[in-house]
Parts: structure tokens; C-alpha cells; sequence
């Protein structure tokens, strides 16, 4: 009897054991990390030098290859590629800006807001009947959709492409495409005795202000109020104090008096807009003091939303935004929160520059943490942006051959890149340290990196060789938007930076050119010729590909396509000019900006990286394989329109 | 006040700020309740409370007559008003202690030390007609502490500030020194839930009943006030966060209102 009863426990605990041991196996822990921008020609000669053993060890034990990016390989494109599965036909982001076939005009492509449809006169307020709000443009189901349907608990941090973000139980925080609190991707704002021709520049507005007996008064401008009529900007006082010796001076906004050094940063100042009685807006901005003398010089961050109390959606379920900041502060809320337009238009110098991306680089650090600390199982994603602005602006001192190299800043920053691609090591490092080898591990980027020496103005290409007209010849020229040009005379014209689009009739607003055969010849013939353009200089081949639509998109938004996007070559690229429908008089001019490394090249010109913990089957892993390969951690069928397939099962046919 | 104080919340000083205001609040109430009871008239109150409710009735049995229910609203607000005066005294009575219970509690949990890497504003003002530049106040720290920025001395205001930070835990001096005399002042630096003195004003009447046992600023000094911008505090409730008033008054009313069940307190 006491026999059976010991074999009985005996079988119970095995039982038990066995039970235990499927349950852990049930549930896997997948950690990703995407390194925007993380550079494979980079990354291989640092792991050759030993530089980066974290990723030197992760690739040996599992893998390391180029990963495909999109086409064309612009981050919102890319990130939407990685988060549906699918190419961009399927998602409907092509570029940054996408455009208004009726008009010709451009609007930004991942998101659009929505008014209040029905609103009611109160005195000076317009009280909103119906409520407005941001819509995310990208179409295709996320993957951490189907992953919070199958009850996978889920966190991704900063993901492009996801604002407003998508999900209901999934834990995420948006990241680029969310908007400053001005409803831009970041405008900072300059105030300076400094006499300025301009007022408005890329990316900030610059405040010509009066120091009267030490004491600067002016005005922070918020978003427009809606509730009053014609929208004017809110607005919030604004005092500096200077004394009259030292290098500091006291700020005085709201409640707020904070005392900065010159070539200081300050901590997060908040700001509340009232548009109406009990509505406001809230913000929260960082300062830096740049000058005092002669010159007084002070310069403010775009403001972000405040993820304590956003006025727009940044995060799911809505108050994680709130339990992330009391857990590590206020934090940088905007989709790109490195100041590059400060560092490109000169009202903040490399060192400046640097200090504020490390002050967002050590934010995702403590975000990452944070979530490290209660990863159990389910997917952790976390992403870090630093390197791709970094390499925008910095890759001139990489590249002696750049107009912008400068031997003196090479001494000091040359090895810059390089610094952080060793400091995105270490936090994979420690990362993979406190997941345990039991975690599968992978870490991507949406594309890499290369020099950007010239600008090729496309549309002025179409102007000379006879496919857009202009309405006055002899500007030679047009503004932005197409200004100047003749849409009766036009068969093809470019908007954003890789997209070219054919003037179609009964889909342009005053289309002139036929679908069908007649299109396709055309679009052959300006692809031929543009594959054989040279730089006159250089003798180099500027474009090195060039993609149809047709040959290259499916899926549900397919029609929504630019007919090509072009492919630049190594050292060309796209000029900002073209990106906003401007023909200027010269085809090809030096890139006489900071922003001096790009990716908005020819894929194979700069692929990505992609690092597992598990060997990868497949030969020429894309972006838009691992939404399926995270699915397939879980043991979950990816959607039947996914592109994609998973990268860890091996003997899978290829796409 | 402020060592009876200190006393009775040094269970609560090492980071159990909620318990401590829980505690306080708790201990109000009932003293608050017992004071009520020892000094309001309870039978009269009892009368009034029981003509009250019969007025109540009267309304709801004369529903139909609207002169019978006018007259009996009429009851109802002299009745309270009886009321209101008969809670007159125990409420004057109250105040004070309340006060002064509200002052050691604003000293105590409306701030926080600073920790380690925090900075703080210290604002200067000096007395009206004193040219702050003439004065020539410097700001001195000792150990635990360090100037985080120049001075920044704005002569329309009169005022000068500067920025320290805390560069250790503990409570550290801050030494000022202008043409007219020197003054130390304490930093507080720690984790503790202390008084955390942060306006620094000369000695007055009112000072000692609002700021007590904050250290003075010699008369001799043409400075009138010094501040140290410590941050804010609030205590988190799960759902919401409140501050120490909101959270004490809150919780004192409600727990005297318990009470006045138990101890069958008009």
C-alpha cells in the first residue's frame, strides 16, 4: 500500500515537473532592439577590431547579416515594413511627405488630424460638438496586435511609424511621426539680440528680442488655440534676467525661476497653454543658455508633449506615458528628439549637439530598464535612435572627400560615430546580461548609412530634359510647391525625396499624360536616361537605381504609390529642394550642410544589419521578415498578406 | 510645538511620509471631534438637529400644501442657522490648534530634501532702497554642497540668486555675506521627513507663528528674506496623487466623521 502510494507521489511530481517545464517553455521572452541607422560596413570593421564584442558575440551565437531594407530606405517606410510584414504597397507610407494628386500639394505621410466636425459659437470660444483627433495613415495590422490577441504581453518603446500608437493591452510608447506639441516633427525656438535676416528657418523660428537694462521679455509661442476663432497661437510670457556681470541668468516662465550658466542646459521646464477656461495644453521644454555677451542668445527645444499629461495620444494603454515619467522623469516625447536642425541651421555647435543626444540616449537607457526590471515573458522592444541623426549630421568628418570636412573637428569628434556604435554595445551588452540566455535576442536597423556629398535636383532633370514645364521660362526656376510650374505641359515631377510621379490623367489634378502603354513608355524612357546621368565632375553614376511601382509594390495601397522612387547612388542624394517641389537652376550642387550622411539611397547601397541569438535560414533576410519571425517565437501563424516569412525556420522557401 | 512635533512623527521620519500623514490626520480628527464635544452645547445641538429632521417630515407629510412646505423650508434655514451659531465657539476654539497643527505639517511634508545630484534655486531679496549690487552679497558653501552657477543679481528686483546642488546627504550650511553681516543657513540634504526650512525671514510675531524654529536673519542685515527652492512634495494614493493639505483634510474629516458615530458626538 505505502509502495503504491510512493510510486503515485512519484508519478504526481513527475507530472507536476513536466507540467513546469512546458510551462516555462510556453513562454518565451523575445527581446529586440533596433539601432536606427546601425551601419553593416561599420559594424564589420569595429568587430573586426574587437570594438564591439557584445555584437561579436551575439552573431557568433547565432547571426549576423546585411538586412534588407525598403524601398525607398527612409525610416517611417523602413519601420512600417518591419512592423506589418509587409512592403510598402501593403502599409501606404512611401515617404516622409506624400501628396494630394488633385492638388500637387504635400502633406505628411504618416499621420493626418482630424477637426472637430461640428463646433458651436460661444462668445470669442468655438466649443468643438465633436471631438478631432490624429489618425495614423500606415494600414496593415501591427504585429503587436496579433501578439496582444493570443494574450502575449508586449512593450514596444519608441517604435516608429506607431503615432498615435496602435494597440490595447500592448504596452507601447510612440516614437518618430509624434509631433512636437505644435504639431511638427520639431520646431525649437531661438532668442537673440543678434540682428537675424530670418525669422523662420528648418526646423525652428528665431525670436529677435531686446536686452533693456538686463532683462529680456518676450514670449514662448504654443499651438494655435482652436477654441478661439482664426486660431491664433497660444502664448506664455517669457523673462530672462541677465546680470550684469557674470555669465547667468535667471528664467522666469509660469511658476517656474531657474538660474542658468552660459553653455547650459536645463532641466525640464513645463508649460501650461490655456486655450479656454479649464483646457489647456501642457508641455514640457529644456533651455540652453548659449550667450550673454555680447550677444544674448538663448535657445529652447521644441516642446514636447508632456507624457505626464499628454494633449495627444504617445502611448497605449493612455496612462503609461504617466507611470514611464514617474518612473524616470520627463522625457523627450518627439519623434526625433535630437536636435539636428539646431546642429544643421548653426544655432547650436557639435559639443551642444552632443550633450542633448546623450541626454536622449541615457532616456531610452532608463526606459529600457525600467522594462527590464519586470521583463518576464513576451516581447520587450526598445528603440534607439542616437546613431542615425548622429551619422546625418557627423559623417562629413568620416569623409575627407566631403564639403563639409573639417580637419578641426575632426580632431575633436572625428571618432564620434564610432563612440556610440561601442556605447549601443554596451547596452546590448547588458542587455543580453539581464535577459539570460534563455531570451532570443535580435537586434536590426532599418538601413545603414553613406556619405552625402551632392544634391541632385530632380525636378530641375525633368525641367531640362523637356518632362516638367514651367508657366514663366525665363525664371528658369520654380518655388516650392511647383509654383512656377505648368501642369498643362508637365509628364512627370518629384515630391519628397525618392518619389517621382507621372502627371496621369484622372488622377492629377490636371494630368495630361494616359495610363497605360503611354505611361509605361514614358516611365522607361526618363528611367533609362536617369540610370545613365553622370556627374559631370566626378564622371560617377549618380542614380544606381531606379524602381518602378509596378515591378516592386503590392498590395492594398498600391495604388497609392509615386510611379518610381529613385535610387541614388553613394555620395548623391535627393536634394531637400526636390523634396518640396522647388526647380532650381543648377542640377547638381555641393552639400554645403551638416547634414552631411544619409541613407535615402539605392538599397543596396546601404543595407541594414540584422543580429540574432538564433541561426537565420535564410539567405537574404528583408525588414519585413521579422514581424513574421516574431510571431513565430510565439508559436503564431503570420497574417496571409504578410510579405515576410520567419527568418528561424529553417528549410522555409524562400519569397 | 515644532520638538513635540518632531516627536510624535519620528516613527514616521524615515520615508513613511504617507503613514505619517495618515497618522496625524487620524489623531486631528479625534482630538478635533473631542474638542467639538467638549466645548459646543450638545443638548442644545440635539434640539436643534431633531427640529431639523421634523421640519424634513412636515415637508414630506404636507407635500400637497405649498404654504406648509414654504413654512417649513423657512424652519429649516433658521434651525440651521441655530446650528451654524452653536457651532460658532467649538469652531473658533478649533482653529487654532488646527493652525498651528497645519503649519508643522507644511514644514514637514510640502517639501522634500534634496537628494544627492539635485539643485536648488537660493533667492536673495534685499530690503527695499538697498542697491543689491552695493551690497555685495556672496554666497558661501561648506561641504555637502557646491555653487552651481555665478551669481545672478537683478538690482530691479532686488534680488540675487544663485544655484547650489547637493553633493552629499545630510543638512549642510550656506553661508551669506554682504556689507551689512553674515548669516548661516541650513540645507536640508536628506531623506528624512524633517522640517524642511526653506524661507529664512528677520524675527517677528508672525514668523515665529508660521515659520517656527526657522533660523532668523540678523536684524542688522539689509537682507529681508532668503528662499531655497526645494522640491515640491505629494503623496501618491495608488489612483491619484494629492498634496499633504488635500490629503489631511480629507482624511481628518472623514475619520471625524466615523467617530462621531462611536462617540455620539452632535
Amino acid at each position: 500500500m505505502l509502495r503504491m502510494l510512493g510510486y503515485s507521489l512519484v508519478v504526481i511530481l513527475i507530472t507536476v515537473f513536466m507540467a513546469g517545464s512546458l510551462w516555462c517553455e510556453e513562454k518565451p521572452k523575445l527581446l529586440v532592439l533596433g539601432f536606427d541607422g546601425m551601419d553593416p560596413r561599420i559594424a564589420e570593421e569595429m568587430m573586426k577590431d574587437g570594438r564591439l564584442p557584445n555584437f561579436q558575440r551575439l552573431s557568433e551565437r547565432g547571426s549576423f547579416s546585411r538586412l534588407e531594407t525598403s524601398i525607398p530606405p527612409q525610416s517611417p517606410v523602413a519601420w512600417s515594413n518591419f512592423i506589418t510584414g509587409k512592403n510598402p504597397g501593403g502599409h501606404g507610407i512611401y515617404d516622409f511627405i506624400a501628396r494630394e494628386p488633385d492638388t500637387y500639394l504635400p502633406f505628411l505621410s504618416t499621420t493626418v488630424t482630424e477637426d472637430a466636425g461640428k463646433t458651436i459659437k460661444v462668445g470669442k470660444w468655438i466649443i468643438p460638438l465633436s471631438k478631432a483627433g490624429v489618425v495614423l495613415l500606415r494600414r496593415g495590422r501591427a504585429f503587436w496586435e496579433i501578439l496582444e490577441e493570443h494574450d502575449i504581453p508586449t512593450v514596444t518603446l519608441r517604435l516608429p511609424s506607431n503615432f498615435p500608437p496602435l494597440g490595447k493591452k500592448a504596452k507601447g510608447i510612440s516614437g518618430m511621426g509624434t509631433p512636437d506639441i505644435l504639431g511638427t516633427y520639431g520646431t525649437f525656438s531661438f532668442y537673440t539680440t543678434k540682428p537675424y535676416v530670418v525669422t523662420e528657418e528648418t526646423g525652428g523660428k528665431i525670436f529677435i528680442v531686446d536686452n533693456f537694462d538686463n532683462k529680456v521679455a518676450t514670449r514662448i509661442v504654443g499651438p494655435p488655440n482652436s477654441f478661439l476663432e482664426g486660431s491664433p497661437d497660444a502664448e506664455i510670457p517669457l523673462t530672462v534676467y541677465v546680470d550684469p556681470d557674470y555669465p547667468a541668468a535667471k528664467i522666469e516662465v509660469m511658476d517656474t525661476e531657474l538660474i542658468l550658466s552660459v553653455e547650459e542646459w536645463s532641466d525640464w521646464v513645463t508649460l501650461k497653454f490655456d486655450l479656454m477656461p479649464f483646457v489647456s495644453a501642457q508641455g514640457i521644454v529644456r533651455f540652453y543658455l548659449k550667450s550673454v555677451r555680447p550677444d544674448f542668445e538663448l535657445y529652447m527645444s521644441p516642446i514636447q508633449i508632456d507624457p505626464r499629461a499628454p494633449a495627444l495620444p504617445i502611448s497605449t494603454p493612455a496612462g503609461y506615458s504617466a507611470e514611464m515619467a514617474e518612473a524616470i522623469g520627463p522625457f523627450y516625447t518627439q519623434g526625433i528628439a535630437e536636435e539636428t536642425w539646431g546642429l544643421n541651421e548653426g544655432r547650436l555647435n557639435e559639443k551642444e549637439y552632443l550633450q542633448q543626444s546623450e541626454f536622449v540616449f541615457e532616456q531610452t537607457k532608463k526606459m529600457l530598464n525600467y522594462e527590464l526590471d519586470r521583463f518576464e515573458w513576451g516581447l520587450l522592444y526598445c528603440y534607439f535612435s542616437t546613431i542615425d541623426p548622429l551619422q546625418h549630421m557627423f559623417w562629413r568628418l568620416r569623409d575627407p572627400e566631403h564639403p563639409m570636412y573639417d580637419e578641426e573637428l575632426v580632431e575633436i569628434y572625428g571618432g564620434t560615430i564610432e563612440h556610440y556604435y561601442a556605447r549601443l554595445d554596451s547596452v546590448l551588452g547588458h542587455t543580453m546580461e539581464r535577459v539570460g540566455n534563455d531570451a532570443t535576442v535580435i537586434v536590426l536597423s532599418d538601413h545603414g548609412f553613406t556619405t552625402f556629398r551632392k544634391n541632385f535636383h530632380l525636378n530641375t532633370w525633368l525641367y531640362w530634359n523637356g518632362y516638367l514645364a514651367l508657366r514663366d521660362d525665363f525664371r528658369e526656376e520654380s518655388d516650392e510647391f511647383f509654383e512656377n510650374v505648368d501642369w498643362s505641359e508637365t509628364k512627370a515631377y518629384a515630391l519628397g525625396i525618392n518619389a517621382l510621379y507621372i502627371n496621369q490623367v484622372g488622377r492629377e489634378g490636371e494630368g495630361v499624360v494616359a495610363p497605360g502603354p503611354e505611361k509605361e513608355h514614358l516611365l522607361d524612357e526618363i528611367r533609362e536616361k536617369l540610370m545613365a546621368f553622370v556627374d559631370p565632375e566626378t564622371g560617377d553614376q549618380v542614380i544606381a537605381e531606379v524602381y518602378k511601382a509596378g515591378d516592386w509594390y503590392s498590395g492594398e495601397c498600391a495604388n497609392e504609390a509615386p510611379d518610381m522612387i529613385v535610387g541614388y547612388n553613394e555620395a548623391y542624394r535627393g536634394s531637400w529642394e526636390t523634396a518640396l517641389g522647388k526647380v532650381t537652376r543648377t542640377l547638381l550642387t555641393d552639400n554645403a550642410k551638416k547634414w552631411s550622411g544619409d541613407h535615402c539611397m539605392a538599397i543596396h547601397v546601404i543595407p541594414g544589419v540584422l543580429f540574432t541569438s538564433k541561426k537565420v535560414s535564410h539567405a537574404e533576410p528583408a525588414l519585413y521578415d521579422l514581424a513574421p519571425t516574431i510571431l513565430g517565437e510565439f508559436g503564431i501563424d503570420k497574417d496571409a498578406d504578410m510579405d515576410g516569412t520567419d527568418l528561424f525556420q529553417r528549410g522555409m522557401a524562400s519569397r | 510645538m515644532t520638538g513635540f512635533f518632531t516627536l510624535i512623527l519620528r516613527p514616521f521620519e524615515n520615508g513613511y511620509g504617507t503613514a505619517g500623514i495618515v497618522f496625524i490626520s487620524i489623531l486631528t480628527g479625534a482630538v478635533m471631534l473631542f474638542l467639538f464635544k467638549l466645548t459646543s452645547n450638545q443638548e442644545a445641538m440635539k434640539v436643534v438637529k431633531t427640529k431639523i429632521s421634523a421640519y424634513f417630515l412636515e415637508m414630506r407629510l404636507y407635500k400637497e400644501d405649498i404654504s406648509a412646505v414654504v413654512g417649513s423650508q423657512k424652519s429649516i434655514l433658521v434651525a440651521n442657522m441655530q446650528y451654524m451659531k452653536l457651532a460658532l465657539i467649538p469652531a473658533a476654539v478649533m482653529i487654532v490648534p488646527v493652525i498651528l497643527i497645519m503649519i508643522q505639517l507644511n514644514l514637514r511634508y510640502s517639501q522634500a530634501g534634496l537628494q544627492p545630484g539635485d539643485t536648488a534655486l537660493v533667492k536673495v531679496k534685499v530690503e527695499e532702497e538697498v542697491d543689491v549690487i552695493r551690497e555685495g552679497i556672496t554666497l558661501n558653501v561648506g561641504s555637502g554642497l557646491e555653487k552651481a552657477s555665478p551669481a545672478v543679481r537683478i538690482p530691479s528686483l532686488g534680488e540675487a540668486d544663485w544655484k547650489i546642488r547637493l553633493t552629499e546627504a545630510g543638512i549642510h550650511d550656506l553661508t551669506l555675506k554682504s556689507a551689512s553681516g553674515d548669516v548661516v543657513l541650513p540645507v536640508f540634504g536628506n531623506e528624512k521627513l524633517v522640517p524642511v526650512f526653506s524661507i529664512f525671514k528677520k524675527g517677528s510675531i508672525s514668523e515665529s507663528i508660521f515659520n517656527p524654529g526657522a533660523k532668523r536673519i540678523p536684524d542688522a542685515m539689509q537682507i529681508a528674506s532668503v528662499e531655497i527652492r526645494y522640491p515640491s512634495m505629494d503623496f501618491n494614493w495608488g489612483l491619484f496623487r494629492l498634496s499633504w493639505l488635500w490629503s489631511f483634510l480629507i482624511i481628518s474629516m472623514a475619520f471625524g466623521f466615523i467617530l462621531k458615530f462611536i462617540f455620539k458626538v452632535e
